[in-house]
């Protein structure tokens, strides 16, 4: 459905839920950017190029607006329609953070080594405009997909698992948590082929670069689900990219057949929860945990399920946290013009965590995951990695 | 899923309903297409404060009102809901805005003239502490304070207005404007919501005390946009009454309005504390039905999507603007279930050709047919879904917008409605 910029009645709400808006005088808001602004960009009239680049593409207009305009793909059809400067090297660079991550899985420990090295950080800062003070993860040398083949073979149902990048470079420690989680309750996991969904393409301008990625996740994830199985993803962000954006954005064909395939983890835990299959024999866990609802996991649509789950674990108490943003919106919260609006955007979160001293968060997105981390020091975990731990040995 | 009730709309009506029913121990869920309509009011609670295409001036007093309110509009959602229930639905607001700290003064007894940023009145009857000193009977003198480049509330407008209506004798107090300098919001748009953020922080207000004390004359009260902060007015309001020792009260701007948006927050907050999910953003909503009545909600259309079952459901979507009623060339329908809608078949007749005529816009009475427990019925007067109920908007012959009634029937409707379907077992 293409957006009918005609169903937005001014009302404003998007202005006062927009977390770049509070964080920043350089952006002028949601409204104005969105359907205010395609009226001139329709007539083929200029406006202001930086304006779109200050979105942080969390989607939150879209959500409270009460017409459901979709005030963010707005903003992305007029970055594809050219009329932004063409993206830096920068942009380059963290658009294609999957290579990145490759080369620097390859070369750990030494990859790890200069990350760290402040000289490095600092040339960096100074010469691409990636921020000094970003915590940049660090790679591994086995990474989840090497571990994975390592594996023994597993008897039960097949589920393919979409686990992105960031899992198989960075978090190979969710991977593991995950099919182990699934081999709990009868499943045998499988690893269709994959590429990088292509989220970080589209946020950084890189829309051909996206669909080329697209088309191949779309070949591969085709296959398995034409052979009766379905799709998990542990990622909101890669869930979000390929259920919604192949087709809405980079208008791949064909690939609204995957929406009815590929499920949100949790949502699908849920769910056998409901139908009566989970595997139940969780042990206590007595402790406060705190939960941050990811801007992409309330962009699928999908409830909390994470909250519905984690309720089902004895003894264990999982605090709702203020509904917001985090900030990072992926790659946006390294780049150094934008990285204190990044902070100042997810300050209401850190806050409450702060005030509450929290010492655990859980959250469905390794983005929120990161830049709550880095920036209030609390241990985070996926939803899965407490259910693992739960179900203990 | 499975909930005892699943409130739809996330507005005034919407979340009334979700804490009545979470009152009466039902686990309750609001699923909402958007944030709900809060933050395009003023944050008062209207009561009633015109009977349209009677007497021009605005009403004493909406509860005696009440009688010749039911004789013109007998199917009026407050004819349904009745005078008993109205006072207590109203009495249990103002109790639960004490409890969240975000106290409302007044009565539905009685109608309070509040001034409005172009220098008219409105008539309501519940209003904020933060705006309860504007009530436009108290005389005296009034310095109305903008900011210089808040674009949406000029001082010298407003209290030339005002002065106006007071040479004339209706309004007690007389006024004089100030601008402020342009404030540095540390790089932040200057807007309500800045303001009110900034507000928030108490060096920011000391250093307003400072700029402004010498400009308020001894006896003035003092009138701001309502800006005086968005999470903590109460605060702000006592520390600068103090401060200037000088009455100060609110004006509330057009939307996104602060106050509006601090009710919406401290009840979700406050919902969210007792339990009550809220889902927000849900663009497609499926209802599921069965010849028993309705099951529950899919949130999405593919077979994946999750889904939500309740005993009892809440219609609270709205009208036009909520999103609760949308319209094609020559029909008018509800948007979530399609329950009929009553309207005139001739389009010419759906409106009144002068905008802002005062007798209101017909449209705005359109919604959907309630018998006496708020069911919806179709046009034979039978009960659609026995475990539906209506509140807010979306109830049929209510006219927010020319009656000035918007809270205090969405209140009203949204109580009754979440007990009554709490009580469906």
């Amino acid at each position: 459905m293409k957006t009918n910029i005609d169903q937005c009645i001014k009302c404003s709400i998007c202005n006062a839920y927009c977390p770049v808006l509070k964080a920043t005088g350089l952006f002028p808001g949601p409204k104005l950017c969105g359907p205010d602004a395609e009226r001139f960009r329709l007539k083929g009239k200029p406006i202001p190029a930086e304006w779109l680049e200050f979105c942080d593409y969390c989607k939150i207009c879209e959500r409270v607006c009460p017409h459901n305009v979709r005030i963010p793909e707005l903003h992305i059809r007029s970055r594809i329609a050219g009329k932004t400067p063409k993206p830096s090297f920068r942009d380059w660079l963290l658009g294609h953070s999957y290579l990145l991550e490759k080369l620097g899985g390859w070369g750990t420990p030494v990859s790890n080594w200069i990350n760290r090295w402040a000289f490095f950080r600092w040339l960096l800062d100074r010469g691409l405009g990636i921020d000094h003070r970003i915590k940049m993860p660090p790679f591994h040398r086995q990474t989840f997909t090497r571990w994975f083949q390592r594996r023994k073979d597993f008897k039960g149902t097949p589920i393919a698992y979409f686990h992105g990048c960031y899992t198989n470079y960075i978090d190979p420690a969710l991977g593991r948590d995950m099919v182990e989680v699934l081999e709990k309750n009868g499943f045998r996991v499988i690893l269709p082929d994959q590429e990088c969904c292509g989220l970080p393409l589209v946020s950084n301008g890189f829309f051909a670069g996206a669909t080329r990625l697209g088309e191949k996740n779309l070949k591969s994830l085709r296959k398995v689900v034409e052979g009766g199985i379905e799709v998990i993803f542990s990622s909101p962000s890669c869930g979000m990219t390929i259920k919604q954006e192949y087709d809405s954005i980079l208008h791949i064909p064909g690939a609204s057949i995957l929406s009815e395939h590929l499920s949100e983890i949790s949502q699908f835990l849920l769910r056998l929860h409901e139908e009566g299959k989970l595997n139940t024999s969780f042990k206590r866990i007595s402790d406060t945990y705190y939960y941050h609802a990811p801007c992409h996991l309330r962009a699928l649509q999908v409830g909390l399920p994470a909250l519905d789950l984690l309720s089902l674990i004895p003894g264990l108490k999982v605090i709702e946290l203020p509904e917001g943003c985090c900030g990072l919106a992926g790659s946006y919260g390294f780049k150094r013009e934008k990285y204190a609006v990044a902070r100042e955007v997810g300050e209401e979160i850190f806050q409450a965590l702060r005030k509450r001293k929290a010492k655990v968060v859980i959250s469905d997105c390794e983005a929120c995951r990161m830049q709550i981390g880095s920036q209030t020091g609390v241990k985070t975990y996926h939803p899965v990695q407490i259910l693992r731990q739960a179900y203990g040995e | 899923m499975f909930y005892d009730v699943i409130v739809i709309g996330a507005g005034l009506a919407g979340l009334m309903a979700a804490e009545a029913a979470q009152r009466q121990g039902a686990r309750a869920l609001v699923l909402a297409r958007g944030m709900g309509s809060l933050a395009l009011t003023t944050g008062c609670i209207d009561g009633l404060g015109y009977i349209p295409g009677t007497s021009k001036a605005p009403l004493a007093s909406p509860l005696t009102a009440l009688s010749q309110l039911k004789e013109e509009h007998p199917h009026h959602p407050y004819a349904i809901v009745g005078q008993e229930r109205i006072l207590d639905a109203l009495e249990h607001f103002q109790e639960l805005c004490q409890v969240m700290d975000l106290p409302y003064t007044g009565t539905f007894k009685q109608n309070l003239l509040l001034p409005t940023p172009l220098g008219t009145y409105h008539p309501t009857c519940l209003v904020p502490e933060t705006m309860a000193q504007g009530t436009l009977s108290i005389p005296g003198s009034v310095l109305l304070l903008g900011f210089r480049g808040l674009k949406d509330f000029s001082p010298f407008l407003a209290a030339e207005n005002l002065n106006l209506l007071h040479s004339q004798g209706k309004v007690a107090p007389s006024f004089r404007a100030e601008a402020l300098d342009k404030l540095d919001l540390g790089g932040r748009a200057l807007n309500g919501l800045n303001l009110a953020q900034a507000f928030d922080s108490k060096d920011f207000r000391k250093e307003f005390v400072k700029k402004i004390k010498p400009t308020l004359r001894s006896g003035e009260r003092l009138g701001l946009p309502a800006v005086l902060g968005l999470h903590f007015p109460g605060e702000a309001l006592a520390e600068l009454r103090e401060m200037l020792n000088a009455e100060v009260f609110e004006i509330p701007l057009p939307p996104p309005s602060v106050p509006g948006l601090r009710l919406y927050r401290k009840l979700k907050m406050h919902l969210q504390e007792k339990g009550v999910r809220i889902f927000v953003g849900l663009s497609a909503l499926n209802p599921l039905k069965s010849p028993k009545g309705l099951n529950g909600f899919s949130l999405g259309k593919s077979k994946n999507s999750p889904v939500y079952r309740a005993k009892a459901f809440v219609l609270a979507t709205g009208k036009f603007v909520g999103g609760g009623l949308d319209s094609e060339r020559g029909r008018i329908f509800e948007t979530l279930l399609d329950l009929p809608v009553k309207y005139p078949k001739k389009r010419r007749e759906w409106f009144n050709v002068r905008l802002l005529n005062p007798a209101g816009q017909p449209f705005n009475r359109f919604g959907v047919e309630v018998n006496e427990h708020l069911q919806p019925v179709d046009t034979e007067g039978r009960v659609i879904y026995p475990n539906l109920f209506a509140a807010g908007g979306i109830v049929a012959h209510g006219d927010s917008m020319s009656e000035k009634s918007g809270g205090g029937v969405a209140i009203a409707t949204g109580y009754l409605a979440g007990k009554l379907a709490a009580g469906i077992k």
